[in-house]
């Protein structure tokens, strides 16, 4: 196991989590929480449409519930002892859709409110995931949740990844070599690559090793940024994969 | 977003025909950027090889490999003008006639949906570009 968790002793979720215990409302938890928002309404959404709502209609409870979300209603139902921003994400947004009343609510007050930026959201993280397979149009809804949530979770750490690389001027250098971060090592032509990018082979070996620990490093970050416990980065992944080797 | 969405908010993309991975094979049926699976993008943050870490900044502030003056196809690249889920523009000066264009460069991992194509020229040529001077490339080889 990579010896990284010392890493994140602090993770967003155990910030909001430790405010939800206390009932209090401190801006750092508010910070961290809204942070998790931005970076997984996409699963919220793909469970919402699963559940037979419209595009538009799914668009409107999706903000509908992160505004409740945000406004603190759901934290009292977080363990912290077996917390994951995960499963209580998935269960708020269960509870959320079976509630009658919110719908309701909603639909009296036109489902105009427009509390999170939604072409932001969108904008900031426009997602490349392609899905191939037969099986994909009987999924249930926690299985598109889930699947949704491990692509989230990966794209956000190829975003960052290559958001460092471009700080540096090496946008180009990314591009050309992140498409082998999972490739085996015999089937990568480093003569090609050589070639194409002006520096020796050795230079090409060396760099595409580091990117792929520097992968690793964030992509375990990004994971831990949803579970209270460091320790649980291993286990949270591991479920992640079964969920698509579930899927299949 | 719009009605077009597929797959209840699962992607933005349309469903492609079952195809094997031909890198991992590991049978995934999920790709990212760069036709990555998702899978073993996943699988690889419990890969236990720590060996030789070097600090990812420093190394990239000593690489060699700049984004600038590097050549596509018979396009000289000047800089990245911006970039999105589909491909980049870049600054662009063209060989032959050594006319200053915006280059439109699609991933190639998108370049054999004719849907993609055509959203992103359309796009590119309503929002941002001057149509003479918009240039698009498609499916590119590897810089």
């Amino acid at each position: 196991m990579l010896n990284l968790n010392r890493r994140f002793q602090t993770t967003r979720w155990s910030v909001v989590l430790s405010c939800a215990q206390t009932s209090e409302t401190q801006d750092a938890a508010q910070r961290a929480l809204s942070e998790l928002c931005r970076v997984y309404w996409r699963p919220v959404f793909a469970l919402i449409c699963r559940r037979g709502h419209s595009v538009t209609d799914a668009q409107d409870l999706t903000q509908d519930f992160f505004v409740m979300l945000l406004k603190g209603n759901l934290l009292s139902l977080a363990d912290p002892a077996r917390g994951r921003f995960r499963s209580l994400l998935r269960t708020a947004v269960e509870n959320f859709l079976t509630d009658k009343q919110h719908l309701a609510r909603r639909q009296k007050r036109g489902g105009t409110l427009q509390f999170v930026a939604w072409d932001d959201w969108m904008a900031e993280a426009p997602s490349q995931l392609s899905i191939y397979g037969q099986g994909l149009k009987s999924w249930p809804p926690e299985r598109i949740f889930d699947v949704r949530w491990a692509a989230t979770v990966v794209e956000q750490a190829l975003r960052r990844l290559a958001e460092e690389c471009e700080n540096r001027g090496r946008s180009r250098m990314f591009t050309a070599l992140s498409k082998y971060l999972t490739v085996e090592r015999i089937e990568i032509s480093y003569a090609n690559l050589s070639v194409s990018l002006g520096v020796p082979e050795t230079v090409i070996k060396r760099v595409l090793h580091q990117l792929r620990v520097r992968y690793r490093i964030i992509l375990r970050d990004e994971v831990a940024q949803t579970v209270a416990n460091p320790a649980d980065v291993d286990h949270e992944i591991r479920y992640l994969c079964a969920a698509l080797a579930s899927a299949r | 977003m719009n009605e077009e969405m597929n797959f209840w908010g699962l992607t933005d993309l349309p469903e492609r025909a079952a195809q094997d991975c031909d890198r991992c094979r590991c049978g995934s049926f999920a790709r990212v950027a760069s036709g990555l699976c998702l899978s073993c993008l996943l699988r690889s943050g419990l890969d236990s090889n720590e060996a030789n870490i070097e600090d990812f900044d420093t190394l990239l502030a000593v690489v060699n490999i700049p984004d600038r003056d590097w050549q596509l196809g018979s396009y000289r690249i000047w800089k990245k003008s911006v970039s999105g889920g589909m491909g980049a523009i870049y600054r662009a000066r063209r060989g032959p006639s050594r006319r200053v264009v915006a280059l439109k460069r699609v991933l190639d991992y998108h370049s054999d949906s004719r849907e993609t194509l055509t959203r992103f020229q359309r796009g590119a040529t309503a929002r941002t570009l001057d149509p003479r001077r918009f240039e698009r490339k498609s499916g590119c080889m590897s810089p």
